[in-house]
């Protein structure tokens, strides 16, 4: 029993000397990834993370950021290597830098792109259904609490809703209301789900909130990318309502990462989630209270048929035991 | 209520006072059960046993005094004897563990809390040993702290204060904050403030000790000379035995917590009872304290014709040494407003220079 | 294979524990382990510490600590309407005063604004330096366009200011009287400065709308309020034994001494009290902005979150600025009350 029980823990030790050596995956070494502070963007690093730690030996650093910080970074000082969720749509300084050379866009991760939008809560809709368009709200303000939910000052759909807002609302006596910050517009929506009361405002998905609370979309009308463009812009002369267009989510890294570590960049090229994935995901963490980590092994215990392809041979044998 | 209180037993005649408080079998118990305490003392534990055994502390044991109208009964005591103590029951600064207080015959511990606050307004004013005065007044507001307590008429207020600060020499500083004045002024500050509350009562908690020894001796005086217009009941708490030997009419020595004796200061001088007395006035210049009419001989019968001249009753044994130039064969007539009352010998002047020996385990160890 | 196994092998809880399957979801570091294909085992020294979310692995029966803050929030929920029924009509009157400041100061043109507080602060401090400093300051805030957020951050000080000190000395001297009271408030003082703000406010939106100001005016106050409350319990106790001894011995009423001798004794260190509520007031401004209030932690945010690090810098410095005008003004004010002290 002792003499089974030693062998057993020196192979044990052996194994995990193995896989912890960094000498042995020479091709690695350390990574420096963002954890961007919502909880699509939490899910993306920690599958990340796994993958480059178990498929490849990786020393990764997870470094706890938001889109622009993050893009500044990485211009200046060349690090995080890896950029996780950056929604191009809230970053205005993106395609300057695209342009330049500074970053190196690797792929969308959230390949449907994000969808950016105004909301009203189900349970209203059920009860007026003209709510369910822009001009059905205008004429009956009251039925959403004549108020709007902005985002917070300094978030780019803060100025954008601003805009549209001072086209449309007009006489309307709608308040756009602006939020101190994510996350009492966050508690917003759920205050007013407990208590069944109206709300009308911006939100994105993917996300818990509306993995959690059944939002229904506001039709503003289509997207226009001139409109769109004059509306980012905080001295917009001509303010007109136009619909958010898909917002691309893209992946980001240095050059010299993706000089440095071709095999990690390839597989961080194929990391990729539809909405749908994503969505159930996220409902599934707000179901379970998960963590992050947590959400990631559900993710690759129950979808078997996607991420083994984003891997290249070496790490796919490395991780074979959990490939079924 | 004319209670004889004050026996004396030099032959001296009695006055008869009225007794305007007076304190009956009060006991003090300082801890976290002072009625456990109580009990033990009760017992005859002591107070070093009663702290060491039971972690109470003796404040009081067993107090019987009656404060006489119109007169100045000095509380002495060393540190720790329960003086302070014992001056703060009377206007129930400090609440005792048992016994009675009576002021003008009614127990104030049946008070109410109104009643109590009226009693202190009216009936009792209090000078304190570290004068106490409110240092975001000035000095006038200050004295008349009593009246604006009664809530009476500011007019008035100012004048009385006014006027009692004149009384007690400090006219001028009306104005001026305590903080500003020396130590002596701000007490006077303090009397003008008792003194004008017109309250019967006066107690002074070691009103002089934090004085410097000049301005005591005036200090003294002063009251002295007040209490000759005033007749207040004054209750004085003192450590120093010259003071108390100086100012009072009625004199209680208090040693750890109990009366060791109590009486007028010169027969306690003459014939004190413990060797902690003995002890305690061993040191007094006893030619300047004792009065002819302590140790005369009183007269039986007509006057000795020998006799070297006359000396009043109150001259103090000092100025006598002085008239007769030293010659102890000399003799003279005691009197009193002018009508012989005793006869002196120089012989029994010089043997009451002499205190009784001190103890062997007493304070002093020669 | 969970690590405590044995323990409800061993008292015999094992079927009970099997009944109720609440398993939680794996761990990283057991789909670590799984890659690796060792089996999850643990060396003696490696034994996690028995926590909920270790039983629940050997015990379904065992709740895991998630389902524990989930019981929380369910029982807040529950009395959710019944606590909004009571603390929104208590809490309004603070939304009231703070709208109304607000558009008072705002409202009123900046040549009557700026000159009715440089009066104020004459009248209060009789310091024509503080006075020339004070007029500089609003004139170099106006200079670079913040006018608007200074006062509106002004206004909002102001109102909670005042409700802190209403409130607090009362408090303070209820402390002071007694200690039962004192040794319950200490501990409540403490978690006010230093439970994370965000704690209480988030709930608080399920109370109240985010829209209403007194969720911000609550998140000021109760931070703020601690020091006057403490500083005039010390203040009180510490008033000089023997002033006090004296007025009971002629008799004072407890009001009367309150008002005559405590309060006034007490009141240097009332006043540091004040001016360190001002203070942090202040400090609570960006704070305050996070959960919609206007003023200068607008701009602070604004800063931050576009990494316009000018925005922030400059409206940082005008938040000092304020603090320091308001710190020298409360300061010069409430000594000139202390005559007596200040000679």
């Amino acid at each position: 029993m002792k003499i089974k029980h030693l062998k057993k823990s020196i192979g044990t030790i052996a194994l995990l000397a193995a896989f912890s050596g960094n000498s042995h995956a020479a091709d690695c070494g350390e990574v420096s990834i963002t954890e961007m502070d919502w909880d699509s963007g939490r899910v993306v690093t920690a599958v990340a993370k796994f993958l480059m730690e178990q498929g490849h030996g990786c020393a990764v650093t997870v470094v706890p950021s938001a889109s622009v910080p993050a893009l500044a970074s990485l211009a200046e000082t060349g690090k995080p290597d890896i950029l996780t969720e950056i929604w191009t749509n809230g970053a205005p300084a993106y395609p300057a830098m695209v342009e330049s050379g500074k970053i190196e866009p690797l792929t969308e991760v959230l390949s449907d792109g994000g969808v950016e939008a105004w909301w009203v809560p189900t349970y209203l809709v059920e009860k007026h259904p003209e709510l369910a368009t822009l001009d059905g709200i205008l004429a009956n303000p009251e039925l959403v609490g004549s108020r709007f939910h902005n985002c917070p000052v300094g978030w780019t759909c803060q100025v954008i809703n601003t805009n549209i807002a001072k086209a449309a609302f007009g006489e309307s006596g709608i308040e756009d209301f602006i939020h101190g910050s994510g996350e009492t517009l966050a508690a917003s929506i759920g205050a007013a789900f407990e208590s069944e009361e109206p709300w009308f405002g911006y939100y994105w998905a993917p996300t818990s909130i509306l993995g959690k609370y059944p939002m229904t979309m506001v039709d503003i009308g289509p997207s226009v990318p001139e409109i769109h463009e004059c509306n980012s812009m905080e001295d917009c002369a001509t303010p007109k309502v136009g619909a958010y267009p898909k917002s691309v989510v893209t992946t980001v890294v240095s050059d010299t990462f993706s000089a440095g570590n071709p095999e990690v960049t390839d597989m961080m090229r194929n990391l990729q989630f539809t909405n749908t994935q994503m969505g159930e995901l996220l409902a599934w963490k707000e179901d379970n209270n998960a963590s992050a980590d947590e959400t990631a092994v559900k993710f690759f215990t129950d979808y078997q048929d996607v991420w083994p392809n984003w891997l290249g041979d070496d790490a796919k044998e490395k991780l074979s035991a959990l490939i079924k | 209520m004319a209670i004889d209180s004050n026996q004396q037993q030099s032959g001296q005649q009695v006055k008869s006072v009225n007794a305007k408080v007076v304190i009956r079998d009060l006991f003090k118990i300082f801890g976290d059960d002072p009625k456990m305490g109580l009990e033990q003392v009760r017992n005859g534990v002591d107070k070093s046993d009663l702290l060491e055994h039971h972690g109470q502390v003796l404040g009081l044991r067993d107090i019987n005094v009656d404060i006489g109208e119109g007169q100045i009964t000095v509380i002495m005591g060393l540190s720790g004897s329960g003086k302070s103590t014992l001056i703060r029951h009377l206007n129930r600064l400090i609440e005792p563990t048992a016994g009675e207080i009576l002021v003008d015959g009614v127990d104030v511990m049946t008070y109410s809390k109104k009643q109590l606050r009226e009693l202190r307004q009216t009936q009792m004013s209090m000078v304190f040993q570290k004068f106490a005065l409110l240092p975001h007044r000035t000095v006038l507001q200050n004295a008349g702290t009593a009246m604006r307590v009664r809530g009476e008429d500011e007019e008035l207020i100012n004048v009385e204060a006014y006027k009692w600060l004149e009384r007690v020499g400090l006219k001028g500083v009306e104005n001026q904050y305590p903080h500003q004045l020396s130590g002596g002024m701000q007490q006077r500050v303090g009397i003008a403030r008792a003194l004008t509350s017109n309250a019967p009562i006066m107690l002074m908690d070691e009103a002089f000790s934090a004085l410097d020894p000049l301005i005591r001796t005036d200090m003294q005086n002063l009251l002295l000379e007040l209490q000759q217009d005033l007749h207040k009941t004054i209750v004085f708490i003192t450590h120093d035995l010259d003071e108390s030997l100086k100012i009072a009419d009625h004199l209680v020595i208090l040693k750890d917590g109990h009366i060791v004796q109590q009486g007028e200061p010169q027969d306690i001088l003459l014939n004190p009872k413990d060797p902690y007395i003995e002890d305690f006035v061993g040191d007094i210049n006893r030619a300047r304290v004792l009065r002819a009419r302590s140790i005369m001989t009183p007269l039986n019968g007509s006057v000795p014709a020998e006799a070297q001249g006359q000396v009043d009753h109150d001259d103090t044994l000092e100025s006598i040494i002085a008239r007769s130039g030293g010659d102890i064969a000399h003799a003279y007539v005691v009197v009193k407003d002018g009508v012989p009352v005793g006869t002196l010998d120089m012989t029994v002047l010089l043997k009451s220079l002499v205190p009784r020996i001190s103890s062997d385990n007493g304070v002093r160890n020669y | 294979m969970a690590a405590y196994d044995w323990f409800f092998d061993l008292v015999g809880l094992r079927e009970w524990c099997d009944a109720e399957k609440t398993q939680g979801a794996m761990s990283m570091a057991e789909l670590m382990a799984k890659a690796n294909g060792a089996a999850a085992e643990t060396a003696w020294w490696d034994v996690p510490f028995p926590s909920l979310d270790t039983l629940n692995k050997s015990c379904g029966a065992v709740s895991r600590t998630r389902d524990f803050t989930v019981s929380i929030e369910n029982a807040f929920l529950g009395v959710k309407d019944s606590l909004k029924a009571v603390l929104d009509p208590l809490t309004q009157p603070l939304s009231w005063m703070l709208d109304g400041a607000l558009s008072l100061f705002v409202s009123t043109p900046w040549w009557l604004l700026i000159g009715v507080l440089l009066m104020i602060t004459y009248y209060a401090s009789r310091n024509v330096l503080v006075t020339i400093f004070v007029a500089f300051s609003f004139f170099l805030l106006a200079f670079i366009d913040h006018y608007t957020y200074a006062v509106q951050t002004l206004s909002i000080i102001f109102v909670c200011t005042i409700i802190s000190v209403l409130l607090g000395v009362p408090i303070g001297i209820a402390m002071s009287k007694s200690n039962t009271f004192q040794r319950f408030t200490i501990p409540i003082l403490d978690m006010l400065q230093t439970l994370p703000s965000f704690v209480y406010l988030i709930p608080l939106i399920f109370l109240f709308s985010v829209t209403e100001s007194k969720l911000y005016g609550i998140a000021i106050i109760m931070y703020a309020i601690v020091p006057v409350v403490r500083l005039t319990d010390l203040g009180i106790r510490l008033v000089d034994k023997d002033v006090i001894e004296a007025a009971n011995a002629f008799g004072m009423s407890s009001r009367q001494k309150l008002f005559g001798v405590e309060i006034p004794l007490a009141l240097p260190n009332i006043m540091a009290g004040i001016n360190q509520t001002i203070m942090m007031a202040l400090a609570m401004v960006v704070i305050a902005s996070l959960v919609s209030a206007p003023g200068l932690g607008t701009l602070v945010l604004r800063g931050i979150r576009n990494l316009e690090l000018g925005v922030g810098l400059v409206s940082g410095f005008a938040i000092v600025l304020l603090a320091v005008v308001l710190d020298r003004v409360s300061k010069a004010s409430l000594a000139r009350i202390n005559t007596a002290h200040s000679h």
